[in-house]
This record gives C-alpha cells, structure tokens and sequence, in this order.
C-alpha cells in the first residue's frame, strides 16, 4: 500500500515535471521562504538555469541579495507574467494595466524602485528590469540636473574643475 | 521629493548605460553635471539617439552636437544603436552630404543597428553619397527619407546585415544586392518608372513590399523565402493605359509598350516568390503584373497561406484557378473580393489548365471577403468547386450587408440565398438578408427567403448552377 502511493506520487511528481507545474521554493536573505510555481521562477533567467542544469530544485533557492520585501513584489510581478500567458487582446490589454500600476507604485517610492531594479537585475528577469529602467528613464528626461538630483536624491559633489571641464565640454559640443 | 537617500546611483554601470540608452542622447549627456559618479557614464551608453532637430539654436549647432558625441565616446565601447530620427518643418537646411558623415562615423564605431530618417516639406529625399556602406557590425538598417544609389544599394561590405527597412526612399539604383539579408521591408519607396530594379537577395525570409511607385522590381530568386506580403498599388507603373491585361500593342501605352525592356525577361516578380510558404499578394485591380507572371511562373510548392485581393477577379479568375492547380500544398485560401472595373479587358483565352485538375486536398479553409454578394461569388465558388474544394470548407463573410454565413452549417442554404439575390435583382437584398441573419438552420432561412418572394423557387430550382454543388432536395 504505501510502496503504492509512493510509486503514484514518484508518477505524479514525473508528471509534474514533464508539465512544468512544480513549485519551488525561494529564500530571501532574510530567511523567508516563498513557494511560487516553476513556470513563475521561470522568469528569472538566473533561476531558469539553475533548474534546467538539474539544479537543487527540492531543497529551494536561497537569494542572499534579495530582501523579504522586494522578492514579495518581484513574485507579484513573475507570477502575473509567468502563470497565464495572454492570448487575447483584452488579456495582453489587462496584462498592460497590471504593469503600468504596478511600475506606478514603484515610481512613487524611489528607493524601492532601486530595490526591485536590483533584484530584476540579479535574477535577469528582462520583462520586469526593462520596465524599472524605462521607469528611472522617465524619470531623467528632459529635465535639468538640477531636477534629477531632487527626484532621486542625489547629492551634488563635482568640484570646481569638474564644473570648468563640462564646461568646456559643453562649448565645444 | 525622493523618499530617502541616494539609491539610484548605486546601480551598476550597466544598469545605469542601459538607462541612459532609452534617453535622447541630449539628457543622457546632461547627466554628467548630476554628481561625479555620472561625470563619465554617458560616453560608454550603448545607444546614440537623436530625435528632431528641434529645441535646437540651429542645425550647425546640432550637427556639432552629433560630431562630439560620437568623438567623445569611450575607445571600446560597444555602440549597440544609432539612431538618428530629423524631422524638419522646411527643407533640409544643412550641407546634404552631413547625414552622410553620420552615418560612416557609426559605422566605423561599430554600430549594429543604424537608423537614419529624415523627414522635409516639401519630401525631398536627402543623396546618400556614391559610395558602399562597411561595415562587419552592421545587422539591422532603417533608412527613411534618403535617396540612394547602386553603390549604397550593394551592401555585400555589410556581411553581418539581416534586416533592412526602407521607407519614403528614392531606391535610385538599377541593381540591389545582400548575400546576408534575412528581413526586408520596403514601403512608399520610389522605383524608375523606365527601368526594373532588380533585387537579389538570397537569403531573404520574409519580404514586405508595401505601396512603392514606378516599375516593379526584378526579384532573383529566394530559396529561403518564408512569408512574402505584397502590395502593388494605384501608383504602380505596371499597367495598361487602355485597360487590358495583356499586351495591348499600342506604342503610346508606357505601361505595356516597355513592360518587357530593355531584357527579354519573362517573370517579373512572382518567381522570386515560388518557395513562399505564406503569400499576401494584393493589388489594384488594373495592375497586370501578377496575371502576366503567372503565365511564367513555376509552382509554388510550399505554400500555405495565401491571400489574393482585387487583382485575381479580373479578367476571369484565371488566377485563382491557376493558384488551385501550382500550389499543392496549400491549406488556407483568403479571398477579398471587391468590384471589378468594367472596361477591363479579358484575355483571349486563360491560362493551360491542367487536364487533371489538384484535387486541393490539403485546403483547410476558404475565406471570403467581400462587400456584397453578387455573381461574382457564384463564380468563384465554381472554380473552387471545379477544383475539387469542398463546399463545406468555404465561408463568405459580407461586411456590404452584414451577411456572415458558414457553409459548413448550412452551405444549400447559403447557395439558395446567393441563388435568390443574385437571380432576382428586383428583391429588396437588405430585406432579404435581414431575414437570414436571424435564424442560422438552412431549412429556416431558405424558407424566410421564399415565404417573402415566391418567385424566386422557380428561378432557383431551374437554374443549372444549382446542380454543380448538390441536390436542392437536401434542404
């Protein structure tokens, strides 16, 4: 009887590989772990690998450069893009509207906007890190340095030679 | 304001390269007076884009602008794309030859993706210099607004090249050439209208040739050739002053009297397109150039998909026949049909039909498109019948009335409709639609159509149409 069951969940698990519909498991840095779907990790290039290389998808995936609260929302953001492919127009058109809140959300927080860049850059999930940098972008066009500065916060430390040589730099342009 | 400190400029190079390579070029540089960890990160940004002239003090100023960007790059720095989009109210107010200089520095900074338009009013299309493009980088090509001549158009110095687009162009050239070219899109360019252009591009696979005026190209063979859209509109110079679809004979026509000079050749263009396994061919209905290539044409024998419009009703569907018979692999058919000029005149004769007709076993689907049911409709069920497509595979969508029917449901009953409008001219069409469109069961609709107008029965029963598709007693 229980070899039985054992051989029908050994058969069930088979399957679920063969269909892609494993879960797997995620670890922030923090040590809080995240069950999301294979076809969802599958986003993430980096994981994506990992698990094609035969990698230890049982035991899970610690990301030691990912916090709790970061990796939260870029699951938020996998499992849209990964659990359900869109196929009609109305699907693509709901898909667009999850991402463009989604990037809203982000842009009005900049330091977590930073976050989630990060995390999208370490894990290589190109949909979502195309959509933070198109974000920082926005962000930077056509406004004075000045401008970018307040909107990121960053701090002004160019020394007086650096200001002659943009200077001079800008004359000649 | 930001919420806390300064995270944005922890990003790494490349994170920060690929945003500035979103920017205008403009505030990708002005980021280098935000703080010192972005004094320099703009001169290795993958992607130099330059979009209007406005905003500008003046095109010399631009052009400056341009010079020392593309000077002031960091040595080895991949350049990914150049883009440079000029949209001008006037005329082109620099030196013609500029665009030129732009274009050879991105290229000797190893750009992979070029694109250079320019828009003017009036459209004047900017000279290129007579000289070939080279480079070992250079994969995908958009130029727009630029006339070009055939040392441009030789673009075996470009071996990496696979994508090109042209669009509003003077082609300017008698020969183009790529070993290298996969994707090829030309829109609204101009051809000669005395000469062919003839295009060679081996490798191509996938062709879109949209809209160009003058005479059509010359295509060389494409073995690789997967989807092929083409569209040869009003402004096409391959066709006949006094409407015919062959030669007419008559010196003072441009369009039949040079068709075949200065060579002898005899397929102008549909040869080229033979290994096709996806063909869009649509053009206006007096443009003969694909009923005269199909008389030379060998047999398309991966195709697939095909969609004809307006040009294959004219004369006498020979055309869609011909398609039936030389592409024996075909499984979707799509069919715009669309009114035919009257003073068209037909060929003597069609094209050699086959003594045993393709039973075109493969054909999944007929679709046909049109605005209105009339005779022609019948005749084209005729054909497809003659070549053995069953009735059952062909639906006819109507936009003119709202008549949107699948044969396979019902097929007598939309042969008895087709029947009763077109036999009986005095019926109120509309009317008679009207009562179709309500109740989709054959037996129904066919007697809406009849209760309504009794006459028709004998009209339809009599007619020897009816015989070619089945027996009326089905219903």
């Amino acid at each position: 009887m229980a070899s039985g069951s054992g051989a029908a969940a050994a058969a069930a698990d088979a399957e679920e590989k063969e269909s892609g519909s494993r879960m797997i498991t995620l670890t922030s840095n923090e040590g809080k772990a995240f069950v999301v779907t294979e076809a969802s990790a599958r986003q993430s290039a980096t994981i994506r690998s990992m698990v094609d290389d035969g990698g230890c998808v049982d035991k899970g995936f610690p990301l030691p450069n990912v916090d709790s609260k970061t990796l939260a929302r870029v699951i938020q953001y996998s499992d849209e893009h990964g659990n359900k492919e869109p196929h009609t127009v109305d699907e693509r058109a709901a898909l667009a509207k999850f991402d463009r809140d989604f990037i809203a959300e982000l842009d009005a927080d900049k330091a977590f906007l930073y976050d989630v860049t990060m995390a999208a850059n370490y894990l290589h999930i190109q949909g979502l890190l195309a959509l933070t940098t198109q974000c920082v972008a926005d962000t930077i066009k056509g406004k004075t340095p000045e401008e970018i500065r307040t909107a990121f916060g960053i701090e002004y430390d160019l020394t007086a030679q650096d200001e002659k040589e943009i200077k001079e730099e800008d004359t000649h342009a | 304001m930001a919420s806390g400190a300064d995270r944005i400029s922890d990003l790494p190079d490349d994170v920060i390269h690929h945003v500035l390579s979103l920017l205008p070029s403009r505030d990708a540089v002005r980021t280098c007076a935000l703080a010192r960890r972005w004094r320099d990160l703009w001169r290795s940004v993958p992607a130099v884009r330059v979009a209007g002239a406005r905003g500008w003090a003046s095109f010399d100023a631009l052009a400056r602008f341009v010079d020392s960007l593309l000077r002031l790059r960091r040595g080895g720095a991949a350049l990914d794309a150049c883009d440079f989009d000029l949209r001008f109210d006037g005329a082109f107010p620099g030196e013609e030859l500029q665009g030129d200089t732009w274009i050879s520095r991105a290229l000797r900074r190893q750009v992979r993706a070029l694109r250079f338009t320019v828009s003017t009013h009036p459209r004047v299309p900017i000279p290129l210099s007579d000289s070939p493009l080279v480079s070992h980088n250079l994969t995908t090509l958009e130029l727009r607004g630029v006339q070009g001549n055939d040392q441009v158009l030789d673009f075996s110095s470009c071996p990496s090249l696979v994508d090109l687009k042209m669009k509003d162009c003077y082609v300017g050239g008698l020969e183009m050439w790529s070993p290298s070219l996969k994707h090829l899109s030309m829109t609204y360019c101009v051809f000669y209208c005395d000469y062919r252009t003839r295009m060679d591009f081996p490798s191509l696979v996938t062709f879109k040739f949209n809209t160009n005026t003058g005479r059509t190209p010359l295509l060389e063979t494409m073995p690789s050739l997967a989807t092929a859209a083409v569209r040869l509109d009003h402004f096409c110079h391959d066709r006949c002053a006094n409407g015919w679809y062959d030669d007419c004979g008559d010196a003072g026509c441009k369009g039949c009297h040079d068709y075949y000079r200065p060579d002898e050749y005899d397929c102008v263009f549909l040869e080229g397109l033979t290994e096709a396994t996806d063909l869009t061919l649509l053009a206006y209905s007096k443009v003969y150039l694909f009923n005269r290539d199909l008389k030379w044409c060998s047999t398309f024998s991966k195709l697939k998909t095909l969609f004809l419009n307006a040009w294959f009703v004219a004369p006498d569907l020979s055309a869609l026949a011909w398609f039936l018979q030389h592409a024996p692999l075909l499984e979707r058919l799509f069919l715009r049909v669309s009114k035919v000029p009257k003073n068209l005149v037909g060929m003597d004769g069609s094209f050699n039909q086959l003594e045993q007709p393709f039973a075109a076993s493969h054909l999944q689907i007929v679709e046909i498109y049109c605005r209105e049911v009339d005779g022609i409709i019948l005749k084209i069920l005729k054909v497809l019948n003659a070549n053995g497509v069953p009735l059952e595979k062909i639906s006819i969508r109507c936009s003119g009335c709202e008549l949107s029917m699948n044969a396979h449901a019902s097929y007598y009953a939309v042969l008895l409709i087709l029947c009763v409008l077109v036999s009986t001219p005095r019926i109120n069409k509309t009317q008679a639609v009207h009562g179709s469109k309500y109740v989709f069961d054959g037996t129904d609709m066919v007697s809406i159509a009849l209760k309504g107008h009794s006459s028709p029965l004998v009209g339809v029963s009599g007619a020897s149409r009816i015989r070619l598709f089945g027996s009326i007693e089905k219903i």
